[in-house]
């Protein structure tokens, strides 16, 4: 019985809701169409539509060939005249990261560092985005450091190989020394023998004694076995000249090579290990000067809390008009269409301004952040930011009929701009198409403004062109909302 | 006086395929009130709507002293105060909150405004509540409080729509009082009901709207002396007899729909006299198997179940 009871109440409740086919259509499809939307957005790889700020005082081989690198990845590079003016760069989002490059930059690598600059309020992007730029000009170290390395390897194989033909050559001096050493053996002088036959042959007609003769004969004949055994010496002393002269030519070539070798090592500046393992040496800098992670997201959050704090509000407010019994009254009284409008818009406003002081006062006085002295700037994006979302909120509640509807659709609006902005996922991950949509996201655009006064301290021209582009939505929705109001005001 | 502040000529007016008016032409009078009798669906409420510019006629003009007011909704808008059937102000206000409200609505100085929000407080008996959130009145304080704030402005045409519906007797008399006194002042008061002895007692010209069209409008001693008849209630009686009429029930059971041949013409006189009754009857009556029978003792006055 309960259960033909709950089949009954299901079927009304279902029916009840079909009969307000534009709300049932916007329940089922809306978010089909989120899935579809956000599936097509993200559906990339790695990051997309990336600027990179470059600065060097002067761009070598290397850094040009690293640049190249860059484009070759489709990151867009744009080289800027001065460090400054690449860091404000980064502040100011017209590029995502800055790399100042040393002007020595050489294959050899450098004294200095690359440096990074990166926005860590866009931490999500920030590391992202290191870690790509890095691995890239990592790899181009690596080719570096392999370079050198083979170069190395090079010198020292053909050593290698210099050294045993030299070896070679020296064993074969040894020898040839070796075997002079044993023709040196004798000390015995020629010249001396032959002095010595001639003093003797002399001395032999002046000796009568036979036994005195016959010894002398016998020196005589030994001098003279001497004198022809010196006769080989003496050859052999031709030979080890002979031999000597080309030992000293084989140490003389051994010595032109490795002097050859000690040039060819001397060659190559890159004695440091560090150099060969690592020739581009990174640093990583953040734009952000005494900030922690509570201040970057700051004007996050505050743009969040615009954001749906100005949807919610507006759009349930105008439904809550709409469904007030008081409706009827209101619109047979001569006020205007814009009164009403404006009057609406206005309440939300200052409602949602009360919110902001509450706010205001927290961060100054309980979270002691400093926003006193960008008081005005914030003011002034916040007045806009909030028109603008009050505005769509407002678009909202005029567009749907039930409550449940008109709430539905504005969270569901309101989570659709954070999806697309750098809240959860960078906006560099949205596939191009989406990406040049999304940055024109309120969203985007009032955070990227909050960030320039709260993190940077930007002045008003910074942010006037997000002053305009919200402008530009508040004056839309404005007029899509009068328009919403004139077309359905009758109906009730 | 001019006779023709308001003139309907060939008005018609649809809801998507439904047509509600056919081809009207009423006149409204200055000074006088003016009550639009009709059975419930008729139309009357979308007339008055339409003086008030919240509906515009698919067809035809209205006009005001021979302007037409469709060109230019503020012409009328000024000079217009309406009451309608549910009461329309805010809930969350109080009496001289509201009536403080939309009389800057109506553009009435703060120092007028102030003297005017105390006479209509005054005029609509509601001194000792004042102070009382809407939301918190009684049905009758909440009809008062309406027609209060249609009058903040100090119309000249009030448009009351179906200004003593649910109230009980002492009530009804109380609004229907109240309605001769803001009369007695020079306002035009156009009123819808269906109680016929309502519009006999209090309105000065009665239009009777039937079939999607206005079928006679005259005073109800003209009209009375038209149909040779001693009230409007026989007035009525004469009307049905003589006029075929589509069916009225729309609904799909076949019981409902074909037990009324004849008898729809008396179920449109009890509709005229008590709509919630009728109602009420209708429905009991599709749950049973002598639908025709039971319509024919309610007819006959019996007490039945």
């Amino acid at each position: 019985m309960w259960i033909k009871s709950l089949a009954n109440i299901i079927y009304k409740n279902l029916k009840v809701l079909g009969r307000s086919k534009f709300s049932t259509a916007a329940i089922v499809l809306v978010p089909f169409l989120i899935i579809l939307f956000t599936g097509f957005a993200f559906n990339s790889s790695g990051l997309t539509g990336i600027t990179i700020g470059v600065y060097s005082s002067s761009y070598s081989n290397l850094t040009e060939n690293i640049l190249t690198g860059f484009e070759e990845q489709n990151f867009a590079v744009n080289k800027i005249d001065s460090l400054e003016e690449c860091i404000n760069s980064v502040k100011d989002s017209k590029v995502q990261i800055c790399i100042i490059f040393p002007e020595d930059l050489s294959e050899e690598g450098s004294v200095e560092n690359v440096v990074f600059y990166v926005d860590h309020s866009r931490i999500n992007l920030a590391y992202t985005l290191i870690y790509d730029v890095e691995s890239r000009i990592s790899v181009k170290a690596s080719e570096l450091g392999a370079s050198l390395a083979q170069e190395i390897i090079g010198v020292l194989d053909s050593t290698k190989n210099s050294l045993s033909a030299q070896k070679l050559k020296i064993d074969s001096s040894e020898e040839k020394l070796t075997e002079i050493i044993g023709k040196t053996d004798s000390d015995i002088s020629l010249s001396d023998i032959e002095t010595a036959l001639e003093y003797l042959n002399s001395a032999k007609s002046l000796i009568n004694d036979s036994s005195a003769l016959t010894k002398i004969e016998n020196t005589i004949e030994i001098l003279e076995s001497l004198n022809e055994s010196n006769f080989e010496v003496s050859e052999n002393l031709e030979d080890i000249d002979e031999k000597s002269q080309e030992a000293l030519l084989i140490l003389s070539e051994v010595s032109s090579s490795l002097n050859n070798l000690i040039e060819e090592i001397n060659d190559k500046n890159v004695l440091e290990a560090e150099n060969i393992v690592s020739p581009i040496k990174t640093k990583i800098e953040s734009v952000n000067v005494n900030s922690n992670n509570r201040d970057y997201f700051l004007p996050t959050i505050i743009s969040l809390l615009a954001l749906f704090g100005g949807i919610l509000l507006s759009s349930t407010f105008v439904l809550k008009e709409r469904k007030s019994k008081a409706y009827f009254r209101n619109f047979i009284t001569p006020t205007s269409e814009f009164s009403f409008l404006f009057g609406n818009y206005l309440t939300c406003l200052i409602i949602l301004i009360l919110q902001f002081v509450l706010v205001f006062v927290g961060i100054e006085f309980i979270l002691k952040v400093s926003i006193s002295n960008v008081l005005g700037e914030i003011s002034l994006i916040l007045f806009v930011a909030l028109s603008a979302f009050v505005f769509i909120g407002m678009f909202i509640g005029y567009l749907f009929k039930s409550e449940e509807t008109t709430i539905f659709a504005a969270v569901l609006i309101a989570a659709l701009m954070m999806f697309f902005s750098n809240t959860i996922l960078p906006i560099e991950t949205i596939s191009n198409n989406f990406k040049s949509l999304a940055i024109f996201n309120p969203l985007v655009v009032c955070d990227l403004a909050l960030k320039k006064v709260v993190l940077f301290g930007f002045e008003y021209s910074s942010f006037l062109k997000e002053i305009y582009i919200l402008a530009g939505f508040l004056l839309v929705f404005g007029f899509l909302s009068y328009l919403g109001r004139r077309i359905t005001k009758r109906m009730l | 006086m001019d006779d023709e502040l308001i003139q309907f000529k060939g008005v018609t007016k649809r809801f998507g395929k439904n047509v509600v008016l056919n081809s009207i032409d009423l006149t409204i009078p200055e000074g006088k009130i003016t009550g639009i009798i009709g059975a419930s669906g008729e139309g009357k409420s979308t007339i008055l709507k339409m003086m008030a510019s919240f509906y515009k006629p698919n067809k035809g003009k209205i006009y005001y002293r021979k302007k037409n007011i469709l060109h230019d909704r503020k012409i009328l808008s000024k000079l217009l105060g309406f009451a309608i059937e549910d009461g329309s102000f805010y809930e969350k206000l109080n009496v001289e909150e509201n009536l403080f409200h939309f009389g800057r609505l109506y553009n009435v100085k703060k120092s007028v405004l102030k003297k005017r929000v105390e006479e209509i407080i005054s005029l609509i008996g509601l001194e000792n509540a004042k102070k009382t959130l809407a939301e918190d009145l009684s049905l009758g304080m909440k009809k008062r409080l309406d027609v209060g704030c249609s009058l903040v402005h100090n119309p000249g045409i009030l448009i009351l729509d179906e200004p003593t519906a649910d109230l009980d007797p002492l009530l009804r008399r109380q609004m229907m009082n109240l309605i001769k006194q803001i009369n007695s002042h020079g306002t035009t008061v156009i009123l819808t009901t269906q109680l016929l002895e309502e519009a006999e007692e209090i309105c000065d010209r009665v239009a009777i709207l039937f079939n999607e069209k206005i079928i006679i409008e005259g005073s109800p001693l003209s009209i009375n002396k038209k149909y040779d008849s001693k009230n409007l209630d026989e007035v009525f009686n004469k009307i049905f007899s003589r006029k075929e009429r589509k069916t009225y029930q729309e609904s799909s059971d076949e019981k409902t729909k074909l037990n009324l041949p004849n008898k729809k013409l008396e179920l449109k006189k009890t509709l005229i006299t008590d709509k919630n009754k009728l109602d009420d009857l209708i429905e009991k009556s599709k749950s049973r198997d002598d639908a025709e029978e039971y319509l024919e003792e309610v007819k006959g006055g019996k007490n039945v179940d």
